[in-house]
């Protein structure tokens, strides 16, 4: 099997027609051998079983799956504010429907060998019909957001940047950290159920978000004033980071902030659980980066010596 | 003196004057010092056995920390200067050692003294120079602000933020002096670009741009020119905008936020600056591992460290941080320093003079004042007692 010259559509094409392939057998085959066993025994154990054996289906997948991953670009999407040095992040900018975007079962190249490297969240905003997946891809909201349990740890700085997915508008915040391996709640790597860290003797292993890690905050500017959270223009090339408020092209975007799901071209969204807002809130205001009472000098009773708006109208 | 194992105080300090290095270092402890040692020229141009020991140098020389102090600064393999000024203080300087042949995690301050002194500060390790130096030195903060300096930056870009900062400055002093108030301040763009080559000139150290010059040693040695394209991280990080002069129609500045936010903590808070260098000595010899820029206000502690990039372009490495987190860093810059390959054998000894018979005390020895037994300060003439500590004096 050579896949040297095959194009993404038909490598994408070929690998969704081998997998339903592959289901159906392993389907048909369950229900033989449900037949051949006396009631009680755990079918789901002979189903792993049997996905265990390795099939010529199986093997031309996997080299499919290999095909595409090398296929993956390194994009340069971000900048460390402690290094300065450039993130470079594979991920498939070709469309949603490549298998980076599989939920459940992504294929993807290992995270950055960065040592300030910490995370990758994102945010899409769709600009034109969703793509045709028989996978599920979930994006995560419309507007960018930040983490607020991630970067309320005193060494993790957070960037924001965006850049084209296909048709689409992707809204990317990469977390860095002084101090990666002292950070042990982690979100999920974007569009998947999962993360990938390495454990104390240096192997990769992986495991799933906390709860906690998945309250969103929309609210950027506090973060950009508390000078946790830079911005990079988009096309921006040369990924300057920025920190003033004034120009950012990312404050009050309006969008959905619920998660949206698309599969077989159809998108919905996972509705945003109430009680997270007030977690948020609470998150935030622990941080003590809302300062307007502080900043105040003139005490509230002294306002009302002041000559009303407008001025003397007698004169 | 404390016996603290984290202090933010010196485990001692000790006043040594001029006259008395040469008696103490050759003649009572017979050192054999190197090159290094921060008493160089002073040693060198000494006849041992040509002078004698000050009763205040008489009253120390037998302490067990004065003696650890005077070994490490005696064959140092390591040194951080730190030149400090501007803002509200005065030009100062202060060079600090440690040496691995002498054993020991000691640290030696060594900066003017009184009159014709130095003041040696020993403590007990890196870390509890760091604490001190923390606490003396740097702003008071416990809030992180905004960093409108993030890499990359190189050394002519930050040249430009520098003066773009002082330019904020210069206008809210003018417009201070005319009474005027103004929520839009500018500068001709002329002016900004003729006043910046004058201010680099004037190693002015009242203003941010001179002062970043002066006081970062050894600035000079290092091969890099500005060029106009460095103009651009001013625009690109909204430090500046151009515009027009209404009326004139003259090319002026105004401030962006980056600008304007910067320009006010400088105006309103600048406390200090200062500049450091770190050198060791291996086998090698003398190696420069580190220099950088700090400045303090009361909003940051600026660490900017002056690095070069594998481009060859010489780049500075801006993080504005809280007084903690500037510790943190110092500390780390410290320990991770200390960690390189060092020998104080790499530099060579200090050649001495043929030995001469000792000459009659000069006036100026017999003039030193008596020192403090307990603290070594200098006493000041018929005191009763030390204006330092407090004790009695005999």
């Amino acid at each position: 099997m050579n896949y040297e010259n095959i194009t993404r559509k038909e490598l994408l094409k070929k690998y969704s027609w081998l997998t339903a392939q592959r289901d159906e057998l392993i389907w048909s085959e369950v229900e033989t051998e449900e037949e051949e066993f006396p009631e009680g025994v755990d079918t789901i154990t002979q189903f792993i079983n049997m996905d265990n054996e390795s099939t010529p289906i199986d093997e031309e997948i996997y080299q499919l799956g290999e095909t595409y991953r090398n296929s993956l670009q390194d994009l340069a999407i971000s900048r460390c504010p402690f290094t300065g040095q450039v993130l470079n992040y594979s991920i498939d900018n070709e469309g949603l429907d490549g298998l980076w975007w599989n939920f459940y079962d992504p294929i993807r190249k290992e995270s950055p060998n960065m040592g300030t490297f910490l995370a990758l969240t994102g945010a899409i905003k769709l600009n034109q019909p969703p793509d045709d997946t028989d996978f599920l891809v979930e994006v995560g909201p419309e507007i960018p957001y930040v983490l607020p349990e991630l970067l309320n740890d005193e060494n993790t700085l957070a960037v924001l940047s965006s850049f084209k997915i296909g048709a689409h508008t992707a809204f990317v915040v990469v977390y860095f950290s002084k101090n990666p391996s002292s950070v042990i709640l982690r979100p999920d790597e974007w569009g998947t159920d999962r993360y990938y860290y390495k454990d104390e003797i240096g192997e990769v292993v992986w495991s799933q978000a906390d709860e906690i890690m998945k309250i969103k905050d929309f609210e950027l500017v506090p973060w950009i004033e508390a000078g946790k959270l830079f911005w990079v223009l988009p096309e921006d090339r040369a990924l300057n980071l920025r920190a003033d408020v004034r120009q950012c092209p990312y404050i009050g975007l309006i969008g959905n902030k619920n998660t949206q799901i698309i599969q077989n071209g159809e998108l919905s969204e996972l509705e945003t659980d109430d009680d997270l807002d007030s977690e948020v809130e609470e998150i935030v205001s622990g941080l003590e980066l809302d300062h307007d009472a502080d900043l105040t000098p003139i005490p509230e009773e002294l306002w009302k010596l002041l000559p009303k708006e407008g001025g003397n109208d007698e004169q | 003196m404390s016996n603290n194992n984290y202090s933010e105080e010196p485990e001692a300090i000790y006043q040594i004057n001029v006259s008395d290095i040469g008696p103490i270092f050759l003649d009572y402890l017979k050192l054999t010092p190197s090159a290094f040692c921060p008493f160089e020229e002073e040693l060198r141009t000494y006849n041992k056995g040509s002078s004698i020991m000050s009763d205040g140098a008489l009253g120390v020389v037998k302490d067990d920390d004065f003696i650890n102090a005077i070994k490490i600064i005696a064959n140092p393999d390591y040194r951080l200067e730190i030149i400090i000024g501007g803002g509200m203080v005065p030009l100062n300087g202060i060079r600090v050692y440690t040496s691995k042949k002498e054993g020991m995690n000691s640290v030696v301050s060594v900066s003017p003294g009184f009159e014709n002194s130095h003041l040696l500060q020993f403590f007990n390790s890196p870390a509890n120079f760091a604490r001190w130096f923390t606490e003396v030195v740097a702003g008071k903060v416990e809030d992180t602000v905004q960093n409108f300096m993030p890499p990359p930056l190189t050394l002519g870009g930050l040249l430009y933020v520098l003066q773009a900062i002082d330019a904020f400055r210069r206008v809210s002093y003018q417009n201070l002096l005319e009474f005027k108030t103004t929520n839009e301040p500018y500068i001709l763009t002329d002016e900004f670009q003729s006043s910046m080559i004058t201010s680099m000139k004037s190693l002015d150290i009242r203003w941010l741009l001179p002062s970043f010059i002066a006081l970062v040693p050894g600035l000079n040695e290092i091969n890099w020119e500005l060029k106009d394209e460095e103009l651009n991280y001013l625009g690109s990080h909204d430090f500046l905008i151009p515009a027009k002069e209404q009326g004139s129609g003259k090319d002026i500045f105004l401030f962006g936020e980056a600008g304007t936010v910067m320009g006010s903590e400088y105006f309103r808070s600048w406390i200090s600056s200062a500049g450091y260098r770190i050198t060791v000595v291996s086998s090698k010899g003398e190696q420069v591992l580190e220099q950088g820029y700090m400045s303090f206000t009361a909003l940051a502690n600026h660490l900017f460290k002056i690095e070069k990039g594998n481009d060859g372009v010489w780049y500075l490495n801006h993080q504005p941080l809280t007084t903690e987190g500037f510790l943190k860093r110092f500390d780390e810059l410290l320990s991770d320093t200390l960690k390189y390959e060092r020998n104080s054998d790499g530099v060579l000894p200090i050649s001495a003079d043929s030995e001469k018979p000792p000459s009659i005390m000069t006036t100026a020895t017999s003039q030193i004042s008596k020192f403090c037994t307990n603290c070594g300060a200098k006493l000041l003439d018929n005191s009763k007692f030390c204006t330092s500590c407090g004790k009695q004096t005999n």
